[in-house]
């Protein structure tokens, strides 16, 4: 027996008052004397009734001073030593997961998991201690090891279960990690079992115990929900189920699918036992709305019967342009549809947002920009965290942040640059776009401003003229704004946190449950996030800038498998069991009780006596004075047994030291940070207590938390080759006391590769738990990382690819850099190395099909760690490209042909009516080449095709020039000049001849017969006469002849200025009567030949049905007299033939038409031919414009021969020009149309124009370099593929998109992995969203990982990829040095920040501590208090009374 | 020794085995070659006119008969006629023996028929010669005289078929001999072969009414015999030469229902539908292909077709087309003038075409046509001096040919202003004369007048 307060005893002294109130003589009468001789008597009985008295003994003392001590033995606590045996560590783990709302056990499988834990704690051993955690989505430890059994009771009974997947593996991972294994332990996992227990090592531990209370499966749940707006229509929209049937019974239901209330689609189901049933459900929506699944299924799990999607409301980013005048950066922006767009001039700006959303300055500097959003280009206002060192000449890209979101897609490696700001970051940042000397493109994010420094003038650089610019623009204003939210961000699984960037300006918002309950989420950087998505529904946003729900599903499969699962049997090494071990338990409950009966009884035993033992009120008023205080006194007691206790605050600070001891962190390293944690103790008050954790890829408790510790440097091994920032903050969590003034410290260089620290962080928030940092320094002196090795993911047969070698030094040093190919040394070279970035380019070429794995090792003498100088790479070769190669004459297409096979591209020659008429046709081809092929000779159905191939299907298109290309193939206006880097409309630089044409038609009876297309061949004839008259400009002359048997002239040759009367004029001939075109076309003859224009020129329309003339003397003559006839047919029954002969002979061009279509392309093609004005045959040198672009690359251009004459045609606003002619129009252009590229070269590659460019040793490789730039990319198939990894697992995400836009769904998809170690497995994907599939594998292996993928619909090939994924090797080793803004951002999710000085651990924002203090104690000791004044209330009661009275009367 | 003999027995094999190969070959390569013949009028020995038509038609009927075998390939008439009269004599009157051998070298043929005959009452005695030419102009070797009545006329011009097979060294078998001799016999009917042979007189002078003599002729003849299946051709041609289609079309039909053997008039079928004002190509084609069945080495049909396929616009199928008709033909310079029309208008092939009416004219100097082809490609080349000499040479042998006047005024515009007004001058006065040209006046005048303003503006 021991006292844990023996300072109560002095509390005994108490009882000598009371002792001493047994001496004084109760009652003592006032008697009156009527004389003095009555005096004495008087006096002898005042002696008889004397204050004092002798002691008598009464038996209420005795109750009294006994009650008296037994409180004061309570008050001192004592304790009893006691022996037990048997298992002394009892943790109980409660699944609270959506599965144990089952209600198979009656009433729910939850509250039988309660019932058999609270029997598992009744049936513990004598002195066993006991630990509840929850198995959340955040482990939680709600009891830690205690054993009052009775808080662990309570702790059990206050839990509920939630509507979230199961994390079983956390819990107990956490719940392992807080013991050494050494500990004797028991772990029971109370479950349902329904998760797979062989994914995690934890569930294998011997020490783990397994309480089923599942019975049976009887469930059918939603267990997918997507909904994805569909790419073809403005309002269409897809949902898409996935309902699963895990019981062993057929199970019919109705399924409901409503938006906004109003139902959309309602069906029967039918599922058969264990079968799974994607459904679309399509439909029409505008605006935003909430989208309502049900089932109406009677099964076991309810919560997985209704699932919620949301269709976000469209919104606009608002965005303010400052800038002296920067049509780049407004037509980018103003092309962006989420995008509103003002701009303003800079004096107008005077800093801030203005009202906007995001603001973009252009080489405009206000004084101070203040807190915001946004993108500075060429402009560095003073209040930005960067400072100015100079500037950067003709800066070298070196690399670029290619996982960044704002610099997702882009290529950036042949950016040119003429001259950059050279700054210096002067707050923690990201360099985006990285070059020699400095940073181009920077990021800088802090608590309230988020911004993307561009640091050079848009006007001296090529980036506006690149697809990477708008797409750099777009991606950065929806990183700095949110905007257009997708309706996938807006749904959430249940204990997913919820993340939404937030607008300028919002601070604070709340979200309410769908319980009704409101929280506060906080807001960090610009990013909300709510992590109590415990439970399933629609919840409700709002922050001061308008309100959105989101919707919370649970959505796991794993959950809604109600079915129990074999769980691991105990191991047989569970320890514990049979040891001895002793512990102190207080009896102080007893000792209370026990006073409480004396006192009770002595009460009675008093009150008895004072009413002569009748049940009343005792008629003196000191005497129920005395009862009532008793009465007091005993209720005390009572309240003090029932253990109550306050809150109190005190100044206490709870500090967790995680230490990052993973192989990154270097001995000396880790040195430092102990002897920070060790100094900062130093700081510690006297109830301040701390704890100490280290981790890698895995954490461990080293020091629990208690006062006055004393850390010792860490023996425990945790494995090295990872960081799991998470794991460490998990375990911190579990073991820091709730309620309390907790803080983390994070002695780490933030360079996480496994886990999700943020996670960890935002449930740290929620708990109040602050996160401080400390970064740790790069330890290594020497160090040189191969950070990547970037490849091409495809690249054709014999294409020239570059693999880039990205090497990281932190001085100035050399090494000798190896290259490998499958295995095999390619060679190596001696570099030299700078401090910083280097990337090192070696130009390949692959021409063997298949995968091809790259390595790149760098060899450095001095250098630290050898593991990261190695990177791997991996590129597929699938083979010789194909190209379809249209040529008007094909034996002159030889030249071109031979010198793109002698560059390993297959070429396919054909004539115009080759060339397919739909995409599909074309799918087997990756290029396109028109050469000198008339317009005419293709039908619209062909160049829609041709353009849709390139647009929509990623194809490239390589035109040519010739008589018959561009312009003078009458390409104007249709839909191939849509897909061409240049227009066919000449902008007139050289004045052009003048040029007189004469219209002859037709309009005979047979030319008032319709077409098809319900229009009169004479119309079509009118359309093309006004057309030419549109065409004309008042240079020109023209004239406008009709002919029946007799001909007259509408129009006579006039200038064609009046052109509303001429269009008058031609709208007023009329069909009818025979046919002679002879004399009107002599009579052309003649006129024409008085005409002055030096070019002149008949269009002959008619159907040909005519007498005949000797039309070829007529216009042979013409032709001699350099007077050019061409000849259009009109209708199917027209005589081609004699047309087509007229045409020959008058050596123009023969058309032939049956609708109003190609009327347009003819008639532009003849203006241009009958001008001349497309046509240049001069001999002139290239001039080259763009030198960086890929095609005009490697090539002296200087030693080009010169070209024979060239098509003129006007470059696209977006397009590139890479050479130029003499008169500045485009040679070869090229630019990017939608998905495919196309590329103009207004020469030819035969011995016309091009005669002197065959002998030219450039020749072939110019070709291949062009062609191969346009050839398509990736796939041909409908779906592609993307690999990433996450978290161990590598994810394969398919998207299935058909040419038309519309999603393909229900596809059987297959996926196999080839590992680095050479092991195979198949992988079956799933539907996930309309339209997309997914598949995960394992991915932990160092290398590349090969994944071939398959999709096949009704037995059809749909598509196949493959695709790799690089695991690079030593990945600890990959990312030196502290990322001190993933640190920042860790703490300031929490409220936490940086640490100067170790000290401050303690000492910095020192919060009090709520602590529980025990009432008891206190209550007992006033009670005994109480118990003198009572006593003493009762023996001086009546002389009270009497001097009371006394009083009184003398007043 | 026995060694020895054994492999000389193998060199013997082999010898004749080389023999055998090389007779083969060279049967192949024989065979295709075909021997031109100028056949000449006979020549009337007897005293007193009015019976030279027999003359003719003894050159006819041989015509006739040889062209139908494939070693021979006589000269068309007209050609002789043009070379006769190039010769400075007159194609109707009786030839020196040295004219006859310009004429035959001029025509390139390697033997010339010719003959005498005389007319005693109703007997007739032809004394048949030829002339070997290859033999470089040795005398002409006369036959057997032969003699008959003008009531076996038929019989007789068999027997002159069978003379010639024998003189020319052709054994042939007694059938096909004989079928020869069949179509050497036109008609049993003397009057309607008179008729008929003064039709072909007339139609070869090649006038209006040289033409329309034809025609009457060429109809007693069919009227006298109307089973004379070649009269009926020949009033075809002379109606199509008046440009009569119609009518030359129903002979044509005629003629080939009267000797459906004969594969004159379905060229002649084929010829009428090129020229048809509406292009009926396809029936052109299928009359060469039933004329070229019927003689399978006429090379007139082929060229036919060639012509039918290059206005159909397939170039290349024409060119095979020609390129037969020279296997047969190689002398054709029609099949030259064609190629070289389609290497230049159509394929733009300028040495080629330049070639090819080189060839055409070679070998035929007054194949105007020809010469005017070559002059528009030296034109539109820019070689107006070729030009001039080609046109000035066509209006040499064709002082009237209208298209030369205008193409020669075309030419001198660009080289000599004064030469070529007075060129136009020329024309214009030519043409005014000419219904066909009357479209054409004007634009003379109007190059007339802007020349006319230069020069003063000069």
């Amino acid at each position: 027996m021991s006292f844990l307060a023996p300072l109560a005893f002095a509390l005994l002294g108490l009882a000598v008052p009371l002792f001493l109130l047994y001496f004084l003589k109760v009652r003592r009468r006032r008697q009156p004397v009527p004389s003095v001789l009555l005096w004495e008597p008087a006096l002898r009985d005042q002696q008889a009734s004397a204050f004092l008295r002798r002691f008598q003994r009464d038996p209420l003392l005795i109750l009294q001073l006994l009650a008296l001590v037994v409180l004061v033995v309570a008050l001192a606590r004592p304790a009893v030593t006691i022996t037990g045996r048997g298992a002394d560590s009892l943790v109980l783990v409660m699944d609270v997961s959506a599965s144990m709302q089952a209600t198979d056990v009656a009433p729910t499988r939850f509250r039988e998991a309660q019932r058999r834990a609270l029997a598992l704690i009744d049936a513990m051993e004598r002195g066993g201690e006991v630990m509840v955690v929850e198995a959340a989505a955040q482990p939680t430890v709600l009891v830690p090891l205690t054993r009052d059994r009775d808080q662990a009771r309570r702790a059990i009974l206050a839990l509920q279960p939630q509507d979230t997947p199961g994390r079983l593996s956390e819990a107990l991972r956490t719940a392992l990690a807080l013991f050494p294994r050494s500990r004797p332990l028991q772990v029971h996992v109370l479950t349902d079992g329904a998760l797979d227990v062989g994914e995690a090592s934890e569930f294998r531990d011997p020490r783990v115990r397994w309480t089923a209370v599942g019975r049976r499966g009887h469930n059918v749940g939603i267990t997918e929900l997507a909904l994805r707006k569909a790419y073809y229509g403005v309002y269409e929209h897809q949902a898409f189920l996935s309902l699963v049937n895990f019981s062993q019974a057929r199970l019919a239901f109705p399924l409901k699918v409503s938006i906004d209330g109003r139902t959309v689609s309602e069906q029967a189901i039918s599922l058969d036992p264990e079968v799974k049933r994607n459904v679309i459900v399509p439909f029409t929506h505008k605006g935003g709305g909430i989208v309502r699944v049900e089932i109406g299924a009677d099964d076991d799990l309810a919560v997985d019967n209704v699932a919620y999607g949301i269709i976000p409301p469209p919104r606009q980013l608002k965005v303010l342009l400052v800038t002296p005048g920067n049509l780049f950066l407004e037509k980018a922006l103003r092309a962006d549809p989420q995008v509103a767009v003002e701009v303003r001039a800079p004096e107008t700006y005077e800093g801030g947002m203005a009202g906007f959303d995001v603001v973009v300055l252009d080489s405009a500097s206000p004084a101070r920009i203040g807190p915001g959003r946004f993108v500075l280009v060429n402009t560095l206002p003073a209040d930005v965290p960067l400072e100015h060192l100079g500037t950067l000449e003709q800066p070298v890209v070196l690399d670029w942040a290619r996982q960044h979101p704002v610099m997702r897609f882009v290529d950036l490696s042949k950016v040119a640059v003429e001259q950059a700001m050279r700054v210096r970051p002067v707050a923690a940042g990201k360099a985006l776009l990285e070059a020699v000397g400095g940073a181009l493109l920077y990021l800088l994010e802090d608590r309230d401003r988020k911004l993307i420094f561009v640091g050079f003038d848009l006007f001296k650089t090529d980036l506006p003229l690149r697809v990477a610019f708008p797409l750099i623009l777009s991606n950065s204003l929806r990183w700095l704004s949110p905007v257009g939210l997708e309706g996938a961000d807006l749904m959430v699984q249940t204990g997913t946190p919820f993340l939404l960037p937030v607008e300028h300006g919002v601070e604070e918002a709340r979200v309410r449950d769908p319980s009704g309950e409101e929280w506060r989420a906080p807001i960090t950087r610009g990013l909300l996030s709510f992590t109590r998505t415990d439970r399933t529904g629609l919840y409700s946003l709002e922050t001061g800038k308008g309100a959105i729900r989101f919707a919370v599903n649970l959505a796991s499969e794993a959950e809604s498998n109600t079915a129990p699962r074999p769980l691991p049997e105990a191991g047989a090494a569970a320890g514990g069991v049979g040891e001895v071990f002793q512990f102190h338990r207080e009896v102080w409950t007893t000792l209370l009780l026990l006073a409480l009966g004396l006192l009770m009884l002595e009460g009675i035993l008093y009150w008895r006596r004072q009413t002569a033992g009748r049940w009343t009120i005792p008629a003196r008023g000191a005497d129920r004075w005395a009862l009532g205080l008793r009465l007091l006194l005993l209720l005390l007691l009572g309240v003090a047994l029932g253990k109550p206790q306050w809150t109190r605050w005190v100044d206490r600070q709870n500090v967790f030291f995680l230490l990052d001891h993973s192989d990154s962190v270097g001995l000396a390293t880790r040195e430092t940070a102990y002897r920070a944690a060790v100094q900062a103790l130093e700081g510690m008050k006297d109830d301040d207590r701390a704890g100490m954790i280290v981790f890698g890829a895995e954490a461990r408790l080293v020091e629990p938390l208690r006062p006055k510790p004393t850390f010792r440097r860490s023996e425990a091994e945790v494995p090295g080759k990872g960081t799991d920032i998470e794991r460490a903050i998990q375990l911190a969590l579990a073991s820091l006391p709730p309620g309390e003034a907790n803080r983390v410290v994070l002695l780490s260089d933030g360079r996480q590769n496994l886990g999700h620290a943020l996670a960890a962080a935002q449930a740290a928030a929620d708990r109040g738990v602050e996160i401080y940092h400390a970064p740790l320094a790069l330890p290594f002196a020497d160090e040189v990382v191969v950070e990547q090795l970037l490849l091409p993911s495809e690249a054709k047969f014999g294409e020239p690819f570059y693999a880039r070698i990205v090497v990281s030094s932190v001085r100035e040093t050399s090494g000798r850099l190896a290259l490998y190919r499958n295995g095999e040394f390619l060679g190596s070279q001696l570099v030299k190395l700078t401090p910083g970035k280097n990337v090192f380019t070696y130009r390949q070429a692959l021409e063997q099909s298949g995968v091809h794995v790259y390595q790149a090792h760098l060899e450095v003498d001095g250098d630290t760690i050898e593991e990261n100088n190695r990177a791997v790479g991996m590129a597929v070769v699938r083979g010789k490209p194909r190209v379809l190669y249209v040529e008007k004459d094909r034996p002159q297409a030889q030249n071109l042909v031979a010198a793109l096979r002698a560059q390993h591209i297959d070429v396919e020659l054909a004539g115009p009516e080759g060339l397919p008429k739909d995409p599909e046709g074309l799918e087997k081809y990756d290029g396109v080449i028109l050469s000198n092929v008339s317009s005419l000779k293709l039908t619209t159905r062909q160049m829609e095709s041709v353009r849709d191939y390139v647009r929509d299907r990623g194809g490239g298109l390589v035109m040519l020039g010739g008589e018959e290309s561009f312009g003078l193939g009458g390409y104007y206006r249709t839909p191939i000049e849509e897909a061409l880097p240049v227009t066919m409309d000449v902008r007139q630089k050289v004045e052009i001849p003048s040029l007189a044409v004469v219209l002859s038609i037709d309009r005979s009876g047979s030319m008032a017969m319709s077409t098809d297309d319900r229009v009169t061949k004479l119309d079509i004839a009118k359309e093309a006469a006004h057309l030419v008259v549109e065409l004309l400009d008042e240079r020109n002359e023209v004239g406008v002849q009709s002919w029946d048997t007799e001909f007259n002239w509408v129009v006579p040759i006039v200038p064609a200025k009046d052109k509303e009367t001429i269009h008058h004029e031609i709208a007023s001939v009329r069909a009818g009567g025979g046919t002679d075109g002879y004399p009107a076309l002599r009579e052309a003859y003649k006129a024409l030949y008085e005409r002055q224009a030096i070019l002149k020129h008949v269009i002959f329309l008619s159907d040909g049905q005519m007498t005949r003339g000797d039309f070829a003397g007529l216009v042979r003559r013409m032709a001699k007299d350099k007077i050019t006839v061409s000849a259009v047919a009109i209708g199917k029954d027209a005589d081609v033939q004699l047309m087509i002969d007229i045409a020959k002979w008058g050596k123009g061009r023969f058309y032939y038409t049956d609708d109003t279509h190609t009327i347009p392309r003819i008639f532009t093609l003849e203006t241009q031919l009958a001008s001349k004005s497309s046509l240049i045959e001069q001999p002139f040198r290239p001039v080259l414009a763009t030198p960086y672009h890929e095609i005009v690359q490697e090539i002296d251009w200087s030693k080009a021969p010169p070209l024979g004459g060239y098509v003129a045609t006007s470059l696209k606003g977006s397009a590139e020009m890479l050479l130029m002619t003499h008169q500045e129009d485009p040679l070869l252009a090229a630019w990017q149309y939608g998905l495919g590229r196309g590329v103009a070269f207004t020469a030819d590659a035969k011995a016309k124009w091009g005669i002197l460019w065959l002998r030219w040793k450039d020749f072939n490789r110019f070709w291949s370099q062009t062609v191969r730039w346009t050839l398509r990319t990736g796939a041909r198939s409908d779906t592609t593929a993307t690999v990433r990894r996450h978290g161990g697992l590598g994810v394969v995400t398919v998207e299935a998109v058909d040419p038309r836009g519309e999603f393909i769904n229900f596809l059987e998809a297959q996926l196999g992995v080839v590992a680095p170690d050479k092991t195979q497995s198949a992988v079956s994907l799933e539907q996930v969203a309309p339209g997309r599939y997914q598949g995960v594998f394992p991915a932990t292996q160092e290398g590349v990982y090969l994944v071939g993928l398959a999709q096949r619909k009704d037995q059809k090939m749909v598509g196949s990829q493959i695709v790799g994924l690089v695991v690079p090797y030593a990945q600890e080793f990959r990312e030196l040095g502290s990322d001190e803004t993933f640190l920042r951002e860790i703490s300031e999710l929490t409220g936490g920040g940086g640490l100067a000085n170790p000290k401050d651990a303690f000492e910095l924002h020192r919060r009090r501590s709520r602590i529980l203090v025990d009432l008891w104690p206190w209550l007992a000791g006033f009670a005994t208090l109480l118990l003198v004044p009572e006593i003493a209330l009762r023996r001086l009661g009546p002389l009270v009374s009497y001097a009371w009275r006394g009083f009184r009367r003398r007043s | 020794m026995e060694r020895f003999g054994r492999s000389g027995g193998w060199a013997r094999a082999l010898a004749v085995l080389a023999a055998l190969l090389s007779i083969t070959v060279g049967a192949g390569t024989g065979e295709a070659k075909a021997r031109p013949l100028l056949v000449l009028p006979f020549q009337a020995t007897s005293p007193g006119g009015g019976d030279d038509w027999i003359g003719e038609g003894l050159a006819e009927s041989l015509i006739l008969a040889f062209r139908s075998h494939p070693a021979f390939l006589p000269v068309d008439r007209a050609r002789v006629r043009q070379a006769i009269r190039a010769a400075g004599e007159d194609p109707e009157g009786p030839l020196p023996e040295r004219t006859v051998l310009a004429v035959a070298r001029s025509v390139r043929a390697e033997s010339v028929l010719l003959g005498e005959y005389r007319r005693e009452g109703g007997s007739l005695t032809v004394v048949p010669r030829h002339l070997e030419v290859r033999t470089g102009g040795a005398e002409a070797r006369s036959g057997e005289p032969l003699q008959g009545s003008l009531d076996r006329w038929k019989a007789l011009q068999g027997d002159l078929v069978r003379y010639y097979l024998k003189a020319l060294k052709v054994a042939e078998k007694p059938e096909e001999v004989q079928r020869l001799a069949e179509t050497a016999g036109l008609t049993a009917n003397l009057t309607a072969f008179e008729a008929f042979v003064k039709g072909r007189r007339a139609y070869l002078r090649g006038s209006q009414s040289g033409y329309e003599g034809a025609v009457e002729l060429f109809g007693r003849a069919a009227e006298l015999d109307p089973g004379f299946a070649l009269a009926h051709f020949e009033l075809g041609q002379a109606h199509l030469a008046l440009g009569n289609r119609w009518k030359a079309a129903a002979q044509f039909r005629a003629a080939s229902q009267f000797d459906p053997a004969s594969p004159e008039p379905f060229k002649a079928l084929g010829d009428l539908f090129m020229s048809s004002p509406r292009r009926l190509y396809e029936q052109a084609i299928e009359a060469y292909r039933r004329a070229i069945g019927l003689r399978p080495h006429y090379a007139e049909a082929y060229v036919g077709l060639g012509d039918a396929r290059a206005a159909k616009g397939d170039y290349e199928a024409a060119i095979a087309e020609y390129q037969k008709a020279l296997d047969f033909d190689p002398l054709n310079a029609r099949v030259h003038f064609s190629l070289g029309r389609i290497y230049y208008g159509e394929k733009g092939l300028y040495y080629e075409a330049v070639a090819a009416y080189k060839k055409a004219i070679e070998l035929d100097p007054y194949f105007l046509e020809a010469r005017m082809g070559l002059g528009e490609v030296y034109e539109e080349k820019g070689l107006y001096d070729g030009a001039i000499a080609e046109y000035r040479k066509v209006i040499e042998v064709n002082a009237r040919h209208p298209g030369a006047h205008y193409n020669l005024a075309l030419s001198l515009e660009k080289v000599d202003v004064k030469e070529a007004i007075a060129q136009w001058e020329r024309y214009i006065e030519l043409a005014s004369q000419l219904p066909s040209e009357k479209d054409w006046v004007d634009i003379a005048r109007q190059h007339l007048k802007k020349l006319r303003g230069l020069e003063k503006g000069q």
